[in-house]
Formats: structure tokens, C-alpha cells, sequence
């Protein structure tokens, strides 16, 4: 009776094991520090894959009259160029092709100037100003309008140029810009285009609409037979009673992207980045350490030595100059980063081997008739991962922060149809170019950099929580 | 005759020198070790630590290749073996660890360990395979129901358990026990060596029953190897050995083992040896006890000692053994 009492509470179904991997993770969820991490940085990259349903905008579509503008901007959903004709499909925006529309009210700004103005500087004052398409000169031109653009022109058309706020120019007074680098002493060009006269009227552009098609057109009362809308003229626009605008939340670039998406797809090269290349590193490093620390005495020596050669070359030298030999191809840039990071990995399953395969359980697989990959594979690998995992949480941010780097050189990398990727690393580095003397355009590198120093932050967490999780008795030393 | 081993060295190069090598002396584990063991036979291996007695166990089963001397498993030599015949060979012999918490593979579950020599050597799989570990484990006394356990689920002698069953798995003749119960609590060593003696009934096994003193191997023991610096001193039948000892370290680790008894303890003559044990990496001369020995003559400086046959099983290295 008392031996069969022993077995009583013994369940008859096999109970399922606690592995130390489940271990782990309880001690993780307790740690509210790595949660957030865990929690942050899932976020970030389910928000990344899924980047089509979560952006607002396509992050290549460009709004150039709109240029840069901050947080929050909201202005007429519009098409680059509307051409209204009775009887045609309506050319209007996607949002407006309901067929159920009834009239669509554009208010619409003439543009009577679309001119480059040319002007020269010296000593800091504005000696002439032109108008380069009628060769005219003038004393002065009122600049003003929401969408006043200037452009340095030094030897081509250059958008990405600082906008002026509302001002005069006069001759014998100070530009209202900041003299390009150069400038002073010299002659330089100098564009306003798309001036919107202040004063001027709007008209206002009725489209009666009928099954998506246009059924008439009047212009300020009267009715036109055709009509070319371009969208900057656009003031506001509005279907059947209802306005149609859209609001950029983290503001637009120069060339009027909206900044949001950008970074929501920016995200999508930064972390595929640093995982794919932590998943080389992980793949390469973990087997070289593996055998090399396994396999010990002159094998591991010369692994090891190869490593340290390796480790000597510099490799952001390396990766620079593979990048430019071999074209900016992401995969490149996968291998070029796990083939540095892996050094380090290998050294630290390597040094966890050494100490493991001095263990018994490595003696009983060999009694236990296990080969030279059952050990490594079965036996040694398993009990490197805590390590392993660990690191790799870490890795992922460098890798990450390497990518920046490298953006941020102007090293961007390029998809296999060479249409250039942004990361954040290349969207801070347009940020830090589009800032401004006064800092006017901070939310082209605020937010970018936003993005990618809370990802690194948490990350961090994430990692350490993990050490902590996988090995309490570290918790609290310092690695 | 199961196992013969004659004069088994096993030393242990020490790398001397940063740049250049220089001549630094092995460690001689074990030096010239001839011992049996028949079938169905209990040896217990004493001595004190650092004695070479795990070692000993490692030559071998050549998970060490020996140095020098000749090991033959039912009269198959296997120091000559090819590897791959010596992992066959490895199916007959098994081994249980000393550190119960250290020979299990922390990331393997229960189930997972014993069926591991299963698995390698290809002998069975799927639903035989589960059936086998059930059965092992019931035979070593663990419900398997703990099949999904992990090791750090049990307790030292549950663990240790597990041990012996994957040591049982492949059905071998002759299992090595190195110190299975020194890291265990004395309430736990007395079921794992009955363990172990139901087993031997059961299955037919041989042991080499490792301990570092004379009081564990007592209840297991047929005969008993008594080591010294690398070497056997003396052995003989259990019984021979506790009444008549010929050597003296055999002596002096007898009188070492405490009686359960207060008033017979306290007029307990203890033998207490003099010094420490010598280097094993030394040169000697004769024999390795004289520098602890008490009845050392001239003579033992001069003469190694050889195991010699007192008749009755009982063999002795000592040129002036007490009858």
C-alpha cells in the first residue's frame, strides 16, 4: 500500500516537461523592461512586412509642389495634372472615380508665374534680379503664396533646394534664403518657380460627374468645353459636398513624400538588413565555433588564427569596397555584414564549447555510440543557443546600426530592379541635408531617427532580458 | 574470463614551453594496471582521489586511447580496433557517471537520453523505441510517465537513475560504474546500489564498481581492486581483503572506515598515513607506497613491486606483505 501511494499522484499520461527554454521565457516575462522590448520591436517589424497595409502613402510618390512640410499637413487629394473634358472619364483622383459622384468643386489658383528668376549676390546683398524667361530685369519680386518655391540653380534644376518664406526680393537688400556655399563674390542663379501671386483671385472649377464620367464643365460660372488642372494649383477640392484632402501626419520631403511611409518602408530594409545578415552570421559563426572549440588541439588553432586574421582586416574598408565593386546590391550587403559578424559569434560558441565538451553528458554520448555530428549537432550546439540567443538579440542592432552607417555615407543599397531602397540610416542622412541653418525641416530627422534609435533601444532591452532570462545568476553583473 | 587488462598505461602529456617545447614529464594516471574481471562479477575499484581510478575506467573503454598495455573484451583486443569496429565493440560496454547533474544533457529530455544509444546505433525506432524506454524506465524505478521530464526536473538520485538507464538500453555485459554514488546523500547511495544489485540478478551484468573508499563497495563487491598512484596495490575476494589485508595502504583505508557504533568507534585504531601522495608526474624507483609506508625496508627503493598470488583470488604488490 505505501509503495502503491507513491505512484498515486503520478498521473498516468506523460507529463510534459519543463525544457529550460520554457524556463526562460517565464523569467522573461517577468522582466516588464524586455517585455517592452519584445513587444516594441515585434511591432516594428510586424508594421515593417505588412508595410502596404500600415503606410498611408506609397513612399515614392511625390508631391513636388507641395515640398516639404511639417507634421500634421493637409492639403487637397489631387493629381499631378487633371485633363477635364466633357464626355471623357473623369481624370480626377482615385478617391473622386466613385461613379455615384455627382460634382466635383475644384478651387483652382492660376499660376501666372512659373519663372526662374535669377539673381545675383554679392557681398552678401542682392546686386541684380532677372526674370530668365523674359530676359527682363527687375528692382524686386514679392515672393508669396503657400506654395513659394526657390532653387538653387548652380547647373541644373535641383528641387530639393531651400524654400523661402514669404518675402521680397530687392535689389540692394539681404536674400531671404542662405547664400549657397560659393556664393558670395559671385554671380549665382537663383529660381522661383510656381510663384502664386498674392492678390490674384481663385477660380472656381465646377465638374458635374455622371457614372465616373464628366458630364459638363464650368470655370467660374461659365461653361468650357476642356480643361488642364494642374494639381499644385489646387487650392481645395471638393466631391458632392465633402472635401477631399489628406493629411501627411509626419509631414513630406522636399519632393512633398510623405515622411510616415518612408520610414514604415525604411523599416523594412533596416531590420531585414540586420536580420538577414545576424541570420548569416548566426549560421556560419555557430558551426565554425562549434567544430573548431569541438574538434580542439591544432584544428581549432588554425580555425581560430583564420578568425583573428579576419578579425584584423578592417571591415567596414571591406564592405565599402565590396559595395562599390560588386554594385549596392542588398544581398552583398547581407553577406558582406554577417561574413564580419560571424567572427565574433564563432568565438563565443567556441569558448562555450570548450567548456562544454569537457562535461560528462559529452562522455556519455560517446559511450552512448554518437558520431562526430551527433555530438556536435545534438550535444553541443542545443547548449550554446542561451549564448547564442543572446548575442544574437545584440547583433541585430549593430548590424542595423552598421547599415546606417553605411546609408548614411551615401552607400544605399539597391533592389534587383535598381530602384534605390531607403533605409533609415539613408533617410536620416536626407534629413541631416534637408535640416536647414535654423533647423526648419527637423521632422525629416527627428522622425527617421526616432525610428531607428527606439528600435536599437529596445532591442537592447530585449537582449539583455534575455541574458538575464537564460542565465540568473548573471543577472545584475555586467557582461 | 569477460574483461583482461594487462599492463594498461595511460599518460598524459603536459605542453611545456610558450615558443619553444620543452621536455616536461607526463602524467602518469595509470601505470601498468593488470586486472580481470569475470563474467557476471563485481570488482570494486578503491582508492583515494587523484589515484587514477576514472581514468583507469576511460582507458579502458577507450574513451582514452592508452598509452601502452593491452585491453581485451571477451578476448577481442580492443586497443588494436579499427574505430568503427570499437564503436561496436562500445554496444557491450556502458558506463554510469559520477556527477549526476552533469552527465545528463540539460537540453535532452528524459526520454530523449535513454533512447539516445538506441537511436545511434540504429537499434530500434518509433513505437518499440517508446516501449524499451517505458520499460527502462520502470526497471530503474522512475515512472515513465516523466518521459517529456528534462533532467532539472529530478532529484540527484532520480537523475541518477536515468543514468543507469541509458547505461541499460543497449543490453550490455559490463557496465562501469565511476562513482555512482558519491554525489549522492547517504540516504539516497544505499537505493542506488541495491538498484544496481537488482539489476545484476536481473540482467546478468558485470560491474566495475568505482569508489573511493572501502565502505561503498562493501554491499556490491565480489572482489576488490585496491589503487595506488596509478597502480593496483591489491586484490582479492571482499570477505579475504576485510580480514586479512596484505598491503599496507589496504590497511590503513580499512581502518579509515567508521563502525556505526559510538562505543566501538571511539577505540577505533586509525592508521594515519604520514606525507602526501607523490606527483604523478615523478620518476620512480621501486615502490610507490614507501614513501608513506611504515614498514618501508631498503629494499622497497630498489625493487617495483609486482601483483603476486597469495592464492584464494588474493594478489598483492608489496615485497613484504602481512600474511
Amino acid at each position: 500500500m505505501a509503495a502503491d501511494s507513491l505512484m498515486d499522484g503520478i498521473p498516468a499520461a506523460p507529463v510534459r516537461g519543463r525544457s529550460l527554454w520554457s524556463d526562460a521565457w517565464r523569467r522573461l516575462l517577468k522582466n516588464r523592461m524586455a517585455v517592452a522590448g519584445m513587444v516594441v520591436v515585434s511591432a516594428m517589424t510586424v508594421v515593417s512586412l505588412l508595410a502596404g497595409l500600415f503606410s498611408p502613402f506609397s513612399p515614392t510618390m511625390q508631391e513636388r509642389w507641395i515640398g516639404a512640410r511639417p507634421p500634421m499637413y493637409r492639403h487637397p487629394t489631387v493629381k499631378n495634372e487633371m485633363r477635364l473634358k466633357a464626355g471623357d472619364p473623369a481624370d480626377l483622383p482615385e478617391e473622386a472615380l466613385d461613379p455615384s459622384a455627382r460634382e466635383a468643386v475644384l478651387l483652382v489658383e492660376a499660376i501666372e508665374r512659373d519663372e526662374i528668376l535669377r539673381v545675383t549676390l554679392k557681398g552678401g546683398v542682392i546686386r541684380a534680379l532677372r526674370i530668365e524667361t523674359g530676359a527682363e530685369s527687375v528692382e524686386s519680386f514679392g515672393a508669396s503664396g503657400p506654395t513659394e518655391y526657390l532653387n538653387l540653380l548652380d547647373d541644373q534644376d535641383r528641387p530639393e533646394g531651400p524654400r523661402i518664406p514669404d518675402a521680397t526680393l530687392a535689389v540692394g537688400g539681404k536674400p531671404p534664403f542662405d547664400a549657397p556655399a560659393g556664393a558670395e563674390g559671385k554671380a549665382v542663379s537663383v529660381g522661383v518657380r510656381w510663384v502664386k501671386l498674392a492678390g490674384t483671385k481663385p477660380s472656381e472649377v465646377n465638374v458635374s460627374l455622371s457614372g465616373g464620367k464628366v458630364a459638363g464643365l464650368t470655370r467660374d460660372g461659365s461653361g468650357i468645353e476642356a480643361l488642364t488642372v494642374q494639381g499644385r494649383e489646387v487650392v481645395s477640392f471638393m466631391l458632392d459636398g465633402r472635401e477631399i484632402a489628406h493629411t501627411h501626419i509626419l509631414g513630406t520631403d522636399q519632393s512633398g513624400r510623405d515622411v510616415l511611409s518612408r520610414i514604415i518602408y525604411g523599416g523594412q530594409i533596416s531590420l531585414g538588413v540586420g536580420l538577414a545578415a545576424t541570420v548569416v552570421s548566426l549560421l556560419i559563426g555557430v558551426l565554425y565555433g562549434a567544430f573548431s572549440g569541438y574538434f580542439g588541439g591544432r584544428t581549432d588553432n588554425v580555425m581560430m588564427r583564420i578568425v583573428d586574421i579576419l578579425y584584423s582586416i578592417p571591415f567596414m574598408f571591406l564592405v565599402i569596397i565590396l559595395l562599390v565593386n560588386f554594385g549596392r546590391n542588398i544581398w552583398i550587403l547581407f553577406i558582406a555584414l554577417g561574413a564580419v559578424q560571424w567572427l565574433t559569434m564563432a568565438r563565443i560558441v567556441r569558448g562555450q564549447v570548450l567548456s562544454l565538451k569537457e562535461k560528462e553528458f559529452m562522455e556519455a554520448a560517446r559511450m552512448s555510440g554518437a558520431g562526430h555530428m551527433a555530438m556536435v549537432m545534438r550535444h553541443l550546439i542545443p547548449n550554446t543557443l542561451g549564448v547564442v540567443a543572446v548575442y544574437t538579440t545584440l547583433t541585430i542592432p549593430a548590424v542595423i546600426l552598421q547599415e546606417s552607417f553605411l546609408a548614411f555615407i551615401g552607400l544605399t543599397v539597391q533592389s534587383g530592379t535598381g530602384e534605390s531602397k531607403e533605409s533609415w540610416g539613408a533617410l536620416v542622412n536626407q534629413g541631416v541635408q534637408a535640416l536647414g541653418s535654423g533647423g526648419e525641416r527637423w521632422w525629416l530627422l527627428v522622425f527617421p531617427s526616432i525610428a531607428m534609435a527606439a528600435t536599437l533601444f529596445f532591442m537592447n532591452f530585449l537582449g539583455d532580458g534575455l541574458r538575464d532570462a537564460l542565465d540568473p545568476q548573471q543577472k545584475g553583473k555586467t557582461a | 574470463m569477460l574483461l583482461e587488462v594487462k599492463d594498461l598505461k595511460m599518460h598524459f602529456p603536459v605542453p611545456g614551453g610558450i615558443i619553444f617545447r620543452r621536455h616536461v614529464p607526463p602524467v602518469k594516471a595509470v601505470d601498468g594496471v593488470d586486472f580481470f574481471l569475470r563474467r557476471r562479477e563485481t570488482l570494486g575499484l578503491v582508492g583515494e582521489s587523484g589515484c587514477g581510478k576514472s581514468t583507469l575506467a576511460r582507458a579502458v573503454l577507450q574513451l582514452y586511447k592508452p598509452t601502452a598495455g593491452s585491453v581485451r573484451l571477451d578476448g577481442t583486443e580492443l586497443t588494436a580496433l579499427p574505430p568503427r569496429e570499437m564503436r561496436k565493440a562500445r554496444q557491450r560496454m556502458q558506463m554510469i557517471f559520477q556527477d549526476p547533474y552533469a552527465s545528463l544533457n540539460p537540453r535532452m529530455t528524459v526520454g530523449a537520453i535513454i533512447s539516445e544509444p538506441l537511436r545511434n546505433f540504429g537499434v530500434m525506432r518509433g513505437k518499440e523505441l517508446r516501449a524499451r524506454v517505458s520499460e527502462l524506465m520502470e526497471v530503474v524505478g522512475l515512472s515513465p510517465s516523466f518521459v517529456n521530464r528534462y533532467p532539472h526536473e529530478f532529484s540527484g538520485g532520480q537523475r541518477q537513475r536515468i543514468g543507469v538507464a541509458r547505461a541499460l538500453a543497449l543490453n550490455p555485459d559490463l557496465i562501469f560504474a565511476d562513482e555512482p554514488i558519491s554525489a549522492l546523500d547517504v540516504s539516497i547511495q544505499a537505493q542506488v546500489v541495491n538498484l544496481l544489485i537488482d539489476l545484476r540478478e536481473k540482467f546478468g551484468l558485470s560491474y566495475v564498481f568505482i569508489a573511493h573508499d572501502l565502505s561503498m563497495v562493501r554491499h556490491i563487491s565480489d572482489r576488490v581492486a585496491v589503487m595506488y598512484l596509478g597502480r593496483i596495490v591489491e586484490t582479492a575476494g571482499f570477505n579475504e581483503i576485510y580480514r586479512e589485508p596484505a598491503h599496507p595502504y589496504t590497511r590503513a583505508l580499512l581502518s579509515a572506515i567508521p563502525i556505526p557504533d559510538p562505543n566501538i568507534e571511539a577505540s577505533r585504531k586509525r592508521i594515519v598515513l604520514p606525507g602526501d601522495v607523490p606527483r604523478p608526474d615523478q620518476e620512480f624507483t621501486g615502490c610507490r607506497f614507501r614513501t608513506r609506508c611504515s614498514q618501508a625496508i631498503p629494499d622497497c627503493a630498489a625493487t617495483e613491486p609486482v601483483l603476486a598470488d597469495l592464492g584464494k583470488d588474493h594478489f598483492v604488490a608489496c615485497l613484504k606483505p602481512s600474511a
